[in-house]
């Protein structure tokens, strides 16, 4: 169809697909095995698990710092922050092991999803890395945040054990 | 002026084949208007509640509104995930308080079972914060079950005590009409089900199902005109809590509850001991035994021995979803909370048949929304 067969509307859905396309500068669909989101302020952070660092968001007004980063202070509402790299050393919250999988996730289940709190006070919700043995894993646990490539080329973190080396290197 | 409940509707909940939401919404409109002896032009506002989410029709009200023939009477739509309808009875209350109108309707519904696996997968994928959860594949069980690990690792609270959840509820709505399971559960039967999303099983777990919920709100003295016994709403509470899980400092526990309740106890200037009969919000038997602490039924920590020394039956110190809760009724999102409400008037009306609780006169409603993020508490007075 050519350009001037559409209806501005139809335009404006034509302009709306070549966006998500990509042919916009986006950056967050890389992150996770299904992203939601593609635009986004904190889209950098992908960059740095790309590089095998985790990064969080600190507050340039009351030094707060947040995970996962956040473009506004959630303190303050402050919208002016840095990035700050976190060790990501933690210690399990709480967790499940998900046997039913919505239909995307099929090929991953069954997993553990975690919940696991930073020294730094933030808090992250991960896959429990499947090299975690199952029969180990309990409430309190020390376990640590590790940024991983998946399967299909994107990036995204898990929970390992403390002693694991970052998973960058390798599919999981 | 307070506000009372002057006319109540309800359709089966479950696997509704035959019918569309619009005809399910009609339903209860139509049982309500009866119930409360009034005609469609006596409406002056019509508030829609549905979980948004799992509606093909987008803004649903305006094809209710048209269905049952209201047009141009104002309508609306209320979404607050599953307690859309809870919050609709808040919403509709308050214009009634402020003189906008003198009758309201306020109906919720959700059609969930014609959706295909796909489409329902999809929807509940993104039940949690889309940005940083949903990546990693979690359920709406997943959370719940996250909280219930949580619940048990901190109080010692067993699976054994989140089956007697189900098995108490399955035993009331085995004798209620509009339940979805109309069948007793043991707690064998509870412990042997799949794992869905440990420690819960899928007995653990409410149903989707299709239904229509429908409430007529009106004020005062009119609310006497038109009924001999309006159920007064007293004690309106509604709170929130993070929807991410990162955000919350509490697992065993769903704060907004406990803010939403306090609110709610305090405008009618009760106290739990005050609560004969209350409906909670079982979307999972683990939520029930966290709601038992959350409401002041029983002290923290405490849920799990509270339902296995069967407080919450009829005849123990607060029945609590005595009408089978959406562990048996089944869980049509936007219809569950004024069917809450509904439970509660009927119980309140003396109308609740074998599952009568005898002399109640105050009763609560407690109604969450998704992962906890939306608390609506309802305090219901008889007189």
């Amino acid at each position: 169809m050519e350009e001037s067969e559409c209806t501005p509307f139809a335009l404006c859905l034509l302009q709306n697909d070549f966006a998500f396309r990509g042919l916009e500068q986006l950056g967050f669909e890389r992150f996770g095995w299904v992203s939601y989101a593609s635009q986004t302020r904190i889209s950098k952070f992908v960059d740095y698990l790309q590089e095998g660092k985790i990064y969080g968001t600190k507050c340039k007004e009351c030094g707060c710092v947040q995970f996962p980063p956040r473009a506004h202070c959630v303190r303050c509402l402050s919208s002016s922050f840095e990035w700050k790299e976190l060790a990501g050393d933690c210690v399990l919250i709480t967790y499940t092991k998900v046997e039913a999988a919505p239909s995307m996730f099929k090929e991953q289940a069954p997993y553990l999803l975690g919940l696991a709190e930073l020294p730094e006070g933030p808090k992250v919700f991960a896959w429990i890395d499947k090299t975690v043995p199952e029969d180990r894993i309990n409430i309190g646990m020390k376990l640590k945040l590790n940024p991983t490539k998946l399967a299909n080329g994107n990036l995204c973190y898990a929970l390992t054990l403390p002693n694991a080396t970052s998973l960058d290197k390798r599919q999981v | 002026m307070r506000v009372g409940i002057v006319g109540i509707g309800q359709t089966k909940f479950g696997k509704l084949s035959d019918s569309s939401s619009r005809e399910l919404v009609a339903d209860a409109f139509k049982e309500a208007l009866s119930d409360a002896g009034l005609a469609r032009k006596d409406i002056s506002t019509l508030i829609v509640c549905s979980g948004s989410h799992y509606d093909k029709q987008r803004s649903p009200a305006g094809i209710m509104a048209e269905y049952v023939g209201l047009n141009p009477t104002p309508t609306f739509h209320v979404e607050a995930a599953c307690a859309s309808s809870g919050v609709g009875v808040r919403v509709g209350s308050s214009m009634v308080q402020a003189g906008l109108h003198d009758v309201v309707a306020v109906v919720g519904f959700q059609k969930m079972t014609e959706l295909d696996a796909a489409e329902v997968q999809d929807v509940m994928s993104r039940s949690g914060d889309v940005m940083w959860e949903s990546p990693f594949g979690p359920t709406m069980p997943a959370y719940y079950a996250m909280h219930a690990r949580a619940h048990m690792n901190r109080y010692g609270t067993t699976e054994e005590q989140f089956a007697l959840v189900s098995v108490k509820n399955h035993k009331y709505g085995a004798k209620n009409p509009y339940a979805m399971f109309q069948k007793e559960l043991t707690v064998e039967d509870v412990l042997k089900s799949r794992v869905v999303a440990s420690p819960l099983k899928l007995y653990d777990c409410c149903a989707n199902a299709d239904g229509a919920a429908c409430i007529i709100l009106a004020g005062g003295e009119k609310a006497r005109k038109i009924t001999d016994s309006p159920v007064w709403i007293t004690g309106l509470g509604l709170a929130s809590s993070p929807m991410s899980l990162t955000s919350r400092n509490e697992f065993a526990s769903f704060e907004c509850s406990v803010q939403a309740v306090k609110q709610a106890y305090k405008m009618a200037k009760v106290t739990p001991r005050d609560i004969d009969v209350a409906e909670v919000h079982d979307s999972f038997s683990s939520a029930e035994i966290i709601n038992y602490e959350d409401l002041g039924f029983c002290r923290k920590g405490e849920g799990g021995k509270f339902i296995a020394d069967g407080q919450t039956y009829i005849g123990g110190k607060i029945p609590v979803n005595v009408d089978g809760g959406l562990l048996a009724k089944g869980h049509p999102v936007g219809a569950t909370g004024a069917s809450h409400i509904i439970s509660i008037v009927r119980q309140l009306r003396n109308e609740a048949g074998p599952n009568q609780v005898p002399k109640a006169k105050v009763g609560l409603a407690h109604n969450i929304g998704g992962i906890g993020m939306y608390a609506v508490c309802t305090v219901l007075t008889a007189k």
